[in-house]
């Protein structure tokens, strides 16, 4: 038996994992440590359309695929785009996937910032 | 006990600290647990209050005989602070601010004070709108809540997840009402929350909508007010390394309550304005209190 926290956390651990040593390392740190804050003030659907205009940084592609893959191994929901699955959701559904990615965002970010490297930027 | 119900309202942004956050905001503000509402603890509300009424006598007796308004802080607890004929000239002054707030366990006649101070909870909590710039939202609970800690009956608004209740219609564009991103239907309240509305004296009545408990749930935990500070670094004129962090407020024109009990033999009134919470130096903080008669 394990928690809903657990089962996140684990969850974002292996994603985080995938990334270690690779070369967009860097890039994927600084974007997973925006994200969660990006949920909140500009909204999920926002987020997902701006995430999918940036797919020509291999950051912002694999954050995309964790979104996905949370989506598919967690919620059972095969998502082909994230922006059509938010945008045809009822107002309660929207909020509650909010409320779910925001989560999953928020360990992303935690983990990343434990496991991956630093690098000095000015923000 | 006599009870003494005040709305606080929040003339700047209001950060009550919660410490260290681990979500997307690094300073958060309290929030019960329970429902996740902000609000703000008593202890906050009597330390200002107290602070307030110490500063008060300080000004007009001890200011300019070089005594320090920590010295008046550690008279009043503990006693043994000033000298003799110092305290004798402000006794009754010094009487009353133990009388009211309490003294520490090394007076001789420690005692806890007579005015219980409550938490400040919501009521009405300001939300950008098409129409009117923002509006104040409120919702079945919040109201009943206050019904129940100040011993009024206001029959409970019902009001679904995709409506809001407006105590004008002049608020509604085509019948709807549009608060951050969200399109709600627009329906006049009953004379019940009109009346409730009316008790408050608030200047902005007719921006008050009630909407659903879920709805407000959702927009007092993502829509406050998140700042973004930077320490800039003073030889570079760029941010210091690691210098960048955010804070939460409790936006301007929000509204709050907070009971007051009183001892029948004691007389106090919170000041009409003061400064709650943190970051007073850049602004923070200043709240109109005003009494409303229940």
């Amino acid at each position: 038996m394990k928690s809903k926290l657990q089962e996140i956390a684990s969850f974002a651990y292996d994603c985080v994992m995938e990334v270690k040593n690779k070369s967009f390392e860097k890039d994927y740190l600084s974007h997973a440590r925006k994200l969660p804050s990006m949920i909140v003030h500009n909204g999920l659907l926002t987020t997902c359309a701006f995430i999918r205009s940036k797919q020509n940084d291999d950051g912002w592609k694999k954050i995309e695929e964790h979104i996905k893959r949370y989506m598919k191994e967690i919620e059972n929901k095969e998502v082909d785009s994230l922006v059509k699955f938010f945008s045809g959701l009822d107002l309660k559904e929207y909020r509650l996937y909010t409320r779910k990615v925001l989560y999953f965002a928020q360990w992303l970010k935690r983990v990343a910032e434990g496991e991956l490297k630093y690098e000095e930027q000015a923000e | 006990m006599k009870r003494k119900t005040y709305l606080i309202e929040v003339l700047t942004p209001l950060h009550v600290g919660a410490g260290q956050g681990l979500s997307h905001v690094d300073l958060p503000i309290m929030r019960e647990v329970h429902t996740g509402f902000p609000f703000v603890p008593g202890s906050a509300i009597k330390g200002s209050a107290r602070e307030y009424a110490l500063r008060e006598v300080w000004k007009r007796h001890l200011a300019n005989s070089g005594v320090k308004l920590s010295d008046l802080d550690e008279e009043v607890s503990k006693g043994k602070k000033l000298k003799e004929d110092e305290a004798e000239k402000i006794k009754d002054d010094l009487e009353y601010l133990r009388s009211v707030f309490g003294t520490a366990g090394e007076l001789e006649e420690g005692s806890a004070g007579k005015v219980s101070f409550g938490d400040a909870s919501i009521l009405l909590f300001p939300v950008r709108s098409l129409s009117h710039i923002f509006l104040l939202v409120t919702c079945p609970y919040v109201i009943s809540r206050f019904a129940r800690t100040v011993g009024m009956d206001i029959p409970p608004q019902k009001v679904g997840d995709t409506e809001a209740l407006c105590y004008s219609m002049e608020i509604a564009i085509d019948k709807q009402v549009v608060l951050e991103e969200f399109v709600f239907k627009a329906k006049e309240a009953g004379e019940d929350f009109k009346k409730f509305v009316d008790l408050l004296g608030i200047g902005y009545k007719h921006r008050v909508v009630c909407v659903s408990d879920t709805v407000f749930s959702e927009l007092v935990q993502n829509y406050t007010e998140v700042q973004t500070h930077v320490r800039i670094d003073p030889d570079k004129g760029t941010v210091a390394s690691g210098a960048l962090w955010t804070s939460e407020y409790l936006p301007a024109e929000s509204v709050l309550f907070v009971n007051l009990f009183l001892d029948e033999d004691i007389e106090y009134s919170l000041p009409g304005e003061m400064w709650l919470g943190g970051d007073m130096t850049t602004g923070k903080g200043r709240v109109k209190l005003r009494e409303v008669k229940t």
